[in-house]
C-alpha cells in the first residue's frame, strides 16, 4: 500500500529536479517519477479499479479481518455480520476508484465505509450496537501479530492520534463512536451536560482531521 | 454548551452531530437553511473529512476486537468479487444502480425527503460511500438541460471507472487559495475540473489552459483547450480530450489569449490520477 507520505505534491518533486517546473519538462518528470512509484507497491484499491482482478484478492485478505471485526462489532449474530461483510465488500469493488491516497489511508477509507454502512443497517434496524455481547481479546499481542501490516500500522496511526487528545474528548469518542452510544447516554454515563459532550465529540473529530490532513498532502488545509 | 452563533461553526456542529448521533427534522431543517448558500464542494469536503476523522478512530479500538476474517467467509468473498456476478454488477453499474442504491436511499430517506438543499447535502456525505442511487433524486426532470454539476455528478454515479484526484497544493502565491478536483472517466474519455478560489482571468490579457499528460501517447501532453475565470466562487469546466488519451497528470498553465500550442510557463495547478 502506498501510505500517505510517499504521494508527494507534484511540486516539491519539480522544485528538487526542475526548479522552474514547465510543460515541455512535466513528461520526463512523470516517466521518472513512474520507475520510482513501479518499485513501491501501489494502492490496491486502484489496481482494483483498474480491474486487477488478483487485487481484489489482496483486498480480501488484508483488509477481511478489519472489516469482520467491525461487523462483529455491530451485528447481533454471525450470519447477519456475515451479510454484512459481504454487503459492504460489494460496496468498496464498487467505489474504489474513487478512493484518494491523498485524503487518507486505505484502511480509513474502508473503516469509513465500513462504519458508515454498519450503522445504516443498524438504524434500519433500530438496534443499538451489539458491543456489549462482544467478548474484547484478551490477549493483545496475539491479536496484533494477527493483523495485516497494513491494518496495524494505521492502528497505531489512530491510536497515537487519538492519545494526543484530551481525556475527556478519548472518553466521549469512545463511547461515540467505538461504542455507539447516543450522545444522551454519553451525558448521562459521564454525568456531564448534553453540550460538553458534543463539544468533546466535535473538538475530538476536528482534531483527527486535522492530523488526517497533516499526513494527508493537506488535502483539508486552509478549512 | 451554548449553540454556536456562527453560521459556519454550527454547519460543523450539526454536521458531527449527523456523523455520530444522527440529525432530527429541526437540526436538518436547520442545517439545510445554513447550508443553503455554501458551495457544494465545501460541504462535501467538510462532510467527508468528519466522516473519514470517524472512521479513522474507529481503527483506534479495532485491536480490542480485531478477529481474522473466517475462511469460508473469505471464499465467499474472493468468490463474490473476482467471478462472473462481479464483472456483471461492475457493467452494470455504468447504467443502473445497483440493488445496494435500494438499501441505502431507503435508510436514509429521511434526508432525502427534506429540501432540495438537504438532498446536496446527503449526496455530498455520500460522496466517499458513493451510493449511487442518491444521485438520482437530485436530478430534475429529463427534459431539463443539466447543469454542469449535475453533469458532473452523474458521469460520477454512472462511469464506473472514474478517478477523482485533488488539485494539489499550489506553489504560487497568486493561486495559493485555490482548490478543487479533477473528476475524469477514460471509458468515456470525459472529465470535469472543480475550481474554488481560482483568481479572475481577463479573457482579452490572459487565458487558463489545460494540459493533459498521457506519457504513453506523447511526451507532449495533450491540449484541453482554454478556459476563463469569471467568478470568484466554485467553477466547474469540462474537459474535452480532442484526443484519446490515459491521463496520468493533468496540469494548468496561463496562456496568451487562444492558448499556446506547447506551454513555456509554470504549472499552476497539478492533479495526479491514479495513485
Amino acid at each position: 500500500m502506498i501510505s500517505v507520505k510517499s504521494i508527494h505534491p507534484i511540486e516539491s518533486e519539480f522544485a528538487e529536479r526542475i526548479p522552474a517546473p514547465t510543460i515541455a519538462g512535466i513528461s520526463v518528470w512523470i516517466m521518472e517519477r513512474q520507475a520510482i512509484t513501479a518499485t513501491s507497491e501501489s494502492s490496491v484499491l486502484k489496481q482494483i479499479a483498474a480491474g486487477n482482478r488478483d487485487a481484489v484478492t489482496v483486498c480480501i485478505d488484508r483488509f477481511g479481518g478489519l472489516v469482520w471485526s467491525l461487523a462483529r462489532k455491530f451485528c447481533r449474530n454471525a450470519t447477519d455480520a456475515e451479510d454484512a461483510v459481504q454487503e459492504i465488500f460489494t460496496e468498496i469493488w464498487r467505489i474504489a476508484g474513487r478512493y484518494d491516497p491523498q485524503v487518507g489511508s486505505e484502511a480509513t477509507f474502508i473503516s469509513t465505509v465500513a462504519r458508515r454502512r454498519l450503522i445504516d443497517k443498524q438504524r434500519k434496524a433500530g438496534r443499538t450496537p451489539a458491543h456489549e455481547a462482544f467478548t474484547p481479546a484478551t490477549d493483545t499481542q496475539a491479536t496484533t501479530d494477527i493483523q495485516p501490516v497494513e491494518v496495524r500500522e494505521e492502528v497505531e496511526r489512530a491510536q497515537n492520534a487519538m492519545s494526543s487528545l484530551t481525556e475527556e474528548q478519548q472518553a466521549a469518542l469512545r463511547l461515540s463512536i467505538h461504542e455507539g452510544h447516543s450522545h444522551s447516554e454519553i451525558a448521562r454515563r459521564m454525568d456531564v451536560p448534553l453540550g460538553t459532550v458534543k463539544t468533546n465529540i466535535r473538538r475530538g473529530l476536528l482534531r483527527l482531521r486535522e492530523m488526517l490532513s497533516d499526513d494527508g498532502a493537506e488535502q483539508w488545509g486552509g478549512k | 454548551m451554548e449553540r454556536s452563533t456562527n453560521p459556519n461553526e454550527r454547519v460543523i456542529e450539526l454536521l458531527v452531530d449527523r456523523v455520530t448521533d444522527g440529525l432530527n427534522l429541526g437540526q436538518q431543517r436547520e442545517l439545510d437553511e445554513l447550508t443553503a448558500n455554501m458551495s457544494e464542494m465545501t460541504l462535501i469536503d467538510d462532510l467527508t473529512a468528519i466522516d473519514l476523522a470517524a472512521g479513522f478512530s474507529e481503527l483506534a479500538y479495532v485491536q480490542e476486537h480485531y478477529q481474522p476474517l473466517p475462511d469460508s467467509l473469505r471464499q465467499k468473498l474472493i468468490e463474490q468479487g473476482t467471478g462472473p456476478v462481479s464483472s456483471l454488477l461492475t457493467a452494470n453499474a455504468r447504467t443502473a444502480p445497483v440493488e445496494l442504491a435500494d438499501d441505502d436511499e431507503e435508510t436514509d430517506h429521511r434526508f432525502v425527503i427534506g429540501p432540495q438543499r438537504l438532498g446536496w447535502l446527503a449526496a455530498a456525505a455520500m460522496f466517499v460511500i458513493a451510493t449511487v442511487g442518491w444521485w438520482q433524486n437530485l436530478f430534475p426532470g429529463k427534459d431539463t438541460p443539466l447543469t454542469l454539476g449535475q453533469r458532473r455528478a452523474a458521469l460520477i454515479q454512472e462511469a464506473s471507472d472514474v478517478q477523482i484526484s485533488k488539485w494539489n497544493k499550489p506553489k504560487a502565491e497568486r493561486f495559493a487559495n485555490a482548490t478543487g478536483d479533477v473528476v475524469w472517466s477514460e471509458s468515456r474519455q470525459s472529465g470535469f475540473m472543480r475550481l474554488k478560489g481560482m483568481p479572475k482571468n481577463d479573457p482579452k490579457v490572459r487565458q487558463y489552459q489545460l494540459w493533459i499528460v498521457d506519457p504513453k501517447r506523447d511526451k507532449h501532453p495533450v491540449d484541453g483547450g482554454v478556459f476563463d475565470v469569471a467568478e470568484n466562487g466554485e467553477v466547474i469546466i469540462p474537459i474535452d480530450a480532442k484526443l484519446s488519451v490515459k491521463p496520468t497528470v493533468f496540469a494548468i498553465t496561463e496562456e496568451k489569449p487562444g492558448g499556446v500550442v506547447v506551454s513555456a510557463g509554470p504549472l499552476l495547478l497539478v492533479a495526479t490520477l491514479g495513485q
